[in-house]
């Protein structure tokens, strides 16, 4: 099997700024990225199909997403939805394989979710056994929406620590105050110029989807920006990491 | 060293146990923490800080604050060098390095102060009369003398070092100005949980409040006032922090400079922050600025504003003067005199009102100050230093001379209306308080304080709190229960009458010295008068003729007293002269804060294929391609571009190389309605495309022009996969959404964007079957399986690979899409299964050098302003079917047969070279004017053995065979070349089909 590389794969400096770190930025890998859209008149087939298949509702607002059964799903335009899952690229074989070594279910997204880290890069949900986009394949036929793999389109950068909100800040035209952007808010909106999904996954935790092709160019931004305040990269299979960090919020 | 001569032993806001060495000049000198610059000169009694603008008179401070007209400096060296910085608003930090400006060689004794003897013919309109009047050569001549002689401080071209952030806000409540009625404000609309962003130009809260003694009685309530804000969890206070522009949308522009934390870069520490807030409610608390009297002489150093002298005494202990004189039309310069009285000798004051309040004679005579009322100062003795006065009673009395070594003025109070006009509201003209208010407020923006022009310290508290009151109501919260803070006992008996100012504009009439109007600009009223003359009547022409106004202070001491002399000259009233136009930015911002992080690999966005760390890593150099790095050419085939690209294409014709095609455009087309769609999008039929199978199409524009192309290959009945030129990506994808959903939402069709998706790669030669077959065994890649034009969509090794055969080589050729974290791995397996055939990497000036051996159109070619034929493409049109593009592109003008079209070039001159962009003129045309086409593409051809080029001739290809000229002006260049057909390669297409 050939090997799966990051876009910032040969991104430095791993620190950057002062001698305190309060800020932890990193990149989250291993997961599925699918956008589902249904044509005008088929939403509701759409909802029916993407709930039957995976348990999960459609949002109807786009500034919050929806999750249950490990998928999280946010609305990108009044038809169009993005639905972030675990990686279910390798056979169930494999991720059972290494399920049994790993003792540890941790929590990647919000109260109801429990993933395992299955390998470096791997989660799955607890228990899960088929490709969840295996399952939406087969419930949404083409004449009702259509189905666009994005898992490698996107690179999913995150920042966690009291100063995220102010480095976000320096470039997102976004009001940010915790009573406004509130947890598990989402936003499609601008950052260097180029198009980003902004997730607030934690109290001080924040997600961020970008294009892939533009992911140097944003590594190259948040890291300057977080310059003054200090940060620590971290490596980026530490998704049991992220996780305990949504565990204190 | 002494921290100052003119130092007040005691009292102030300065920090004596912390000195401050600084220099100006070379020279060192010493202040204390909390001084300005300006403070620290004036108390180690340097009077001349600068020379003036064009006459280059000596020049001391005049006020205390961002209205400074005189006192500028350059601060720092090198690329940090700062010129034209008020020394009144410099924080002073240790080791400050300060220059004077304007004089050589140096402000006590400078040269160009010969322009002041023949100042006569300096006036207004000079420069341009003299220089520009006889022949547009002299200006050109002089002007280099003249930028040189008359100036500010100079940019420096070095690079700046610091680093400038940029920021967004958003909140509730944005109070601009934390003076009292600020501090009032801000509490009243903080008590009731608003978010309140309260920001102060100072390094301290209290605005005026800061010029009273430091034990009065208004310190306690300002101190208590700081305390509760801060207390507040949704209040945010940004000191050092001026406002540059007010926009719609309730957008203010905030500059936060940092100066006097030494910021270090290294750490990633701003020297200044710009900030863009965004608030629902606007309170306007920018107070007012004093303005000075207009009389002969009246730039003299020590000749200064009497709030300003008031404020070097009591914040910063500093008595600019022995013996002050003080002149004033309005009751507020007596506080001055009464706090300077006990500091120093002697205090007079001068009013040229008859009637004055008998409080302040009486307070004036128990401080020993004498006043002369229905007096005038008519003159200023001294050139470097106040020496004296001449006092004129109004009455037209004789005139008597007054010794003084600080004359202090108060010719009214200026509200700052610079930000509540930005929007385009003109100040309305109060004849009360004889100055300009805001005329009205933008809706969610309220006014407050000496604004609105009223200068009272209760009217500010009250405004104050009910500027806040309504501000939090327009957020929709809550009214904070308790009422305002109480005003400071004892404040002072003409406090509610506004000051009962009698304007006065100008003093002493016609009397020699230059009555100075504008002191940073050198305008006097003579000028004014000249300007009169020669009849400009809008006080927006006068400002031009003049250049009134038109310094860096932005005329914030002067404009007011221009117009209302204009307004006499004309003899109209001052309001029905208008006043000019207020514009960002305030105050003077640096272009790096304005520039923020988008400096240098930050300047803009870039773009990297997911194979871009290993072309780093094996000796690619790269190329800028609009947003994208591309490999340019590749260190293995040569170190030089001109040798590698040659070699990398001589790899491709005899065996094998691959490149990376990830930067082409790629969409998704889906859904039942995809045929239909694509057929109406492209010139050529794609709804009966098999499902497998690639074709070649040509879009236009609505105009009938040629939009893009590219190849789109049809994955299922319902699916398709397009690509699009790299640089015409972004426009197609959005031209494509623009149609789904504006044009034709009834197709049920998604377009979406996966060039991220997908990495591109390229295999072309001879031997590039046979590195497929290795690379994919178990994967039938046969001429029969694969066919040109073909495309196998396969899963190998888990992954999905799309494999379509198609040409730009024109050799055998693969274009290989895998999902883009695969793309290097993918690459690498390609490249070690290609070993045996001697398969390398190939860059963009090899793969376009390629194409143009094949005559394949791309960039160059792909021209808006040329249609199908032009391309030698009209056949593929399918005129029976609707395409956009269609009906226009039948315009008969587009279909003329004499049109430039696509032809081959070949050089016919060894030694020569063909050039992208010459134009080409028959054998026999005189090489004059646009010729009959242009070149758009050129290469050596390795493969003939000569240049050759793609371009566009009158009449085409009627004239293949004929030898005709290629010039290139610029150059001097005339070359012979042959046209023939652009398929310069392989006519028949044998090596593609192979």
């Amino acid at each position: 099997m050939l090997e799966r590389r990051s876009a910032l794969e040969s991104s430095d400096p791993p620190t950057g700024g002062r001698e305190a770190r309060p800020l932890v930025i990193g990149e989250v890998r291993g997961f599925t990225l699918l956008q589902a859209a249904a044509f005008v008149g088929t939403v509701a087939a759409l909802e029916r199909a993407v709930r039957s298949a995976l348990g999960v509702e459609l949002p109807k607002r786009m500034d919050a997403p929806r999750h249950a059964n490990g998928v999280c799903v946010f609305k990108t335009g009044p038809e169009a939805f993005l639905l972030v899952g675990p990686d279910d690229a390798r056979p169930a074989s494999t991720a059972q394989a290494g399920l049994e070594s790993s003792s540890n279910p941790v929590p990647l997204f919000a109260e109801d979710t429990r993933l395992c880290k299955v390998g470096p890069e791997q989660v799955r949900p607890a228990g899960a056994q088929g490709s969840w986009m295996d399952a939406l394949r087969e419930a949404v036929p083409s004449a009702m929406g259509s189905l666009t793999p994005l898992s490698h389109g996107r690179t999913r950068l995150f920042l966690e620590g009291t100063p995220a909100r102010e480095v976000l800040s320096t470039g997102i035209a976004m009001d940010l105050h915790p009573e406004v952007f509130r947890r598990d808010g989402c936003a499609l909106t601008g950052l260097e110029e180029t198009p980003v999904l902004l997730h607030r996954t934690g109290s001080q935790r924040y997600e961020l989807y970008v294009l892939r092709t533009y992911a140097g160019w944003i590594w190259e931004w948040l890291t300057d920006a977080a310059q003054p305040f200090g940060y620590e990269v971290v490596e980026k299979t530490h998704v049991s990491l992220l996780a305990e960090a949504d565990g204190r919020t | 060293m002494s921290a100052g001569s003119h130092r007040v032993r005691a009292g102030g806001r300065i920090d004596r146990t912390e000195p401050r060495a600084f220099s100006l000049d070379g020279r060192r000198l010493a202040g204390y923490r909390g001084d300005t610059l300006a403070s620290a000169l004036l108390a180690a009694g340097v009077s001349v800080v600068g020379r003036s603008f064009k006459y280059h008179r000596p020049r001391g401070f005049v006020t205390a604050g961002v209205d400074e007209p005189n006192g500028l400096f350059t601060l720092g060296e090198g690329g940090r060098a700062e010129p034209n910085a008020q020394g009144t608003v410099v924080q002073l930090t240790d080791g400050l390095r300060a220059a004077s400006q304007n004089a050589w060689p140096s402000v006590r004794f400078d040269l160009g102060a010969v322009n002041s003897w023949i100042a006569p013919v300096l006036q207004a309109g000079f420069y341009y009369k003299t220089f520009m009047g006889p022949t547009r050569r002299a200006w050109m001549f002089y002007e280099r003398l003249i930028r040189r002689a008359a100036g500010l401080g100079a940019a420096r071209p070095d690079p700046d070092p610091d680093r400038y952030d940029t920021r967004y806000l958003f909140t509730d409540v944005l109070v601009i100005g934390a003076g009292p009625a600020g501090l009032s404000a801000a509490l009243a609309a903080g008590r009731s949980g608003a978010r309140v962003l309260l920001i102060e130009q100072d390094g301290l809260l209290g605005g005026t409040l800061l010029s009273d003694p430091v034990t009065g009685q208004t310190e306690p309530w300002r101190a208590r006032l700081e305390a509760e804000l801060q207390s507040l969890p949704e209040v945010r206070i940004l000191r050092h922090t001026t406002a540059l522009g007010a926009y719609d949308g309730n957008t203010v522009i905030l500059l936060t400079r940092r100066d006097h934390c030494a910021p270090d870069p290294g750490k990633g520490e701003a020297l200044q922050i710009l900030t863009s807030v965004r608030a629902r409610a606007v309170i306007h608390s920018t107070g007012a600025t004093e303005r000075p009297l207009v009389f002969p002489d009246n730039d003299r150093p020590g000749v200064m504003m009497a709030s300003a002298v008031r404020t070097y005494l009591n914040r910063y202990a500093v008595a600019c003067g022995r013996h002050a004189v003080v002149l004033t039309n309005n009751d507020s310069a007596y506080t001055a005199a009464f706090d300077l009285a006990p500091q120093i000798d002697r205090v007079t004051v001068v009013d040229v009102r008859r009637a004055i309040h008998p409080a302040l004679t009486a307070k004036a005579a128990s401080l020993g100050v004498e006043v002369h009322a229905a007096t005038a100062v008519t003159g200023v003795l001294g050139r470097t230093r106040v020496r004296g006065v001449t006092l004129t009673p109004i009455d037209g009395a004789r005139s008597r001379p007054a010794a003084c070594d600080l004359l202090c003025v108060s010719g009214g109070w200026s509200p700052v209306v610079h930000l509540s006009s930005h929007g385009g509201i003109r100040p309305r003209y109060q004849a009360d308080s004889a100055a300009f208010v805001p005329g009205s407020y933008a809706p969610g923006h309220f006014g407050a304080g000496a604004l609105t022009g009223r200068f009272s310290l209760g009217e500010a508290v009250q405004t104050g709190w009910r500027s806040g009151l309504q501000a939090e109501a327009e957020c929709g919260f809550e009214r904070a229960s308790a009422g305002p803070p109480a005003v400071p006992e004892g404040a002072a008996p003409w406090d509610t009458a506004n000051h009962r100012i009698e304007p006065v504009w100008a003093l002493g009439g016609a009397r020699a010295g230059k009555a100075f109007v504008d002191f940073q600009n050198d305008v006097t009223i003579r000028d004014l008068t000249i300007a009169h003359q020669e009849g400009y009547e809008s006080v927006e022409h006068l400002k031009r003729f003049t250049t009134l106004g038109m310094g860096t202070d932005q005329g914030k001491t002067s404009n007011i007293n221009a117009l209302a002399i204009m307004a006499g000259l004309r003899g109209i009233e001052l309001p029905e002269a208008g006043s000019t136009t207020f514009r960002p930015p305030f105050v003077p911002a640096r272009l790096g804060a304005l520039a923020g992080r988008h400096v240098g690999r930050h300047f803009r966005p870039v773009r990297r294929s997911p194979l871009h760390a290993w072309h780093l890593g094996h000796g690619a150099q790269m190329i800028e391609a609009g947003p994208w790095l591309r490999p340019w050419y590749y260190r293995w085939a040569g170190e030089t571009v001109e040798r590698a690209y040659l070699e990398e294409m001589r790899r491709v014709r005899a065996a094998v190389g691959l490149s990376d095609v990830s930067t082409l455009g790629k969409i998704d087309v889906q859904g039942p309605d995809a045929a239909e769609f694509l057929d109406r999008l492209y010139v050529n039929g794609f709804a009966r495309l098999p499902v497998g199978k690639a074709r070649y199409g040509v879009m236009l524009n609505d105009a009938g022009t040629i939009l893009d192309d590219g190849t789109t290959t049809r994955l299922a009945e319902t699916r398709y996969f397009m690509t699009t030129t790299t640089a015409g990506a972004g426009e197609v994808m959005s031209w494509l959404e623009f149609l789904v959903q504006t044009a034709w939402p009834e197709l049920r069709v998604h377009v979406s964007s996966v060039t991220d998706e997908w990495a591109g790669i390229a295999v072309a030669g001879p031997q590039a079957r046979a590195v497929l077959e290795r690379a994919l065994p178990g994967c039938d890649v046969s001429n029969e399986a694969l066919p040109h034009m073909g495309c196998l969509e396969i899963e190998w090794d888990r992954m999905p690979v799309r494999l379509i055969r198609l040409s730009f080589s024109g050799e055998l050729a693969y274009e290989l899409y895998v999902p883009a974290d695969y793309g290097t791995a993918f690459w690498e397996h390609l490249l070690s299964s290609g070993e045996p055939f001697g398969i390398r990497p190939y860059g963009l000036e090899a793969l376009a050098s390629l194409r143009i051996e094949k005559g394949h159109v791309a960039g160059a070619e792909v021209d808006p302003r040329l249609t199908l034929n032009d391309l030698g493409l009209g056949r593929m049109a399918r005129p029976e079917k609707p395409f956009i593009g269609r009906e226009l592109a039948a315009r008969p003008l587009l279909d003329s047969p004499e049109r430039p079209s696509l032809v081959g070039l070949e050089c016919l001159e060894s030694g020569q070279r063909l050039r992208g962009g010459a134009i080409l003129f028959a054998a026999s045309d005189e090489l004059k004017g646009h010729g009959r086409g242009y070149v758009t593409s050129v290469t050596w051809s390795p493969t003939l053995g000569k240049f050759i080029a793609l371009g566009f001739y009158a009449g085409g290809l009627r004239h293949a065979g004929e030898e005709i000229v290629c010039a290139f002006p610029l150059y001097g260049e005339r070359v012979r070349a042959r046209i023939t057909s652009p398929v310069f390669l392989d006519p028949k297409g044998e090596r593609l089909h192979a």
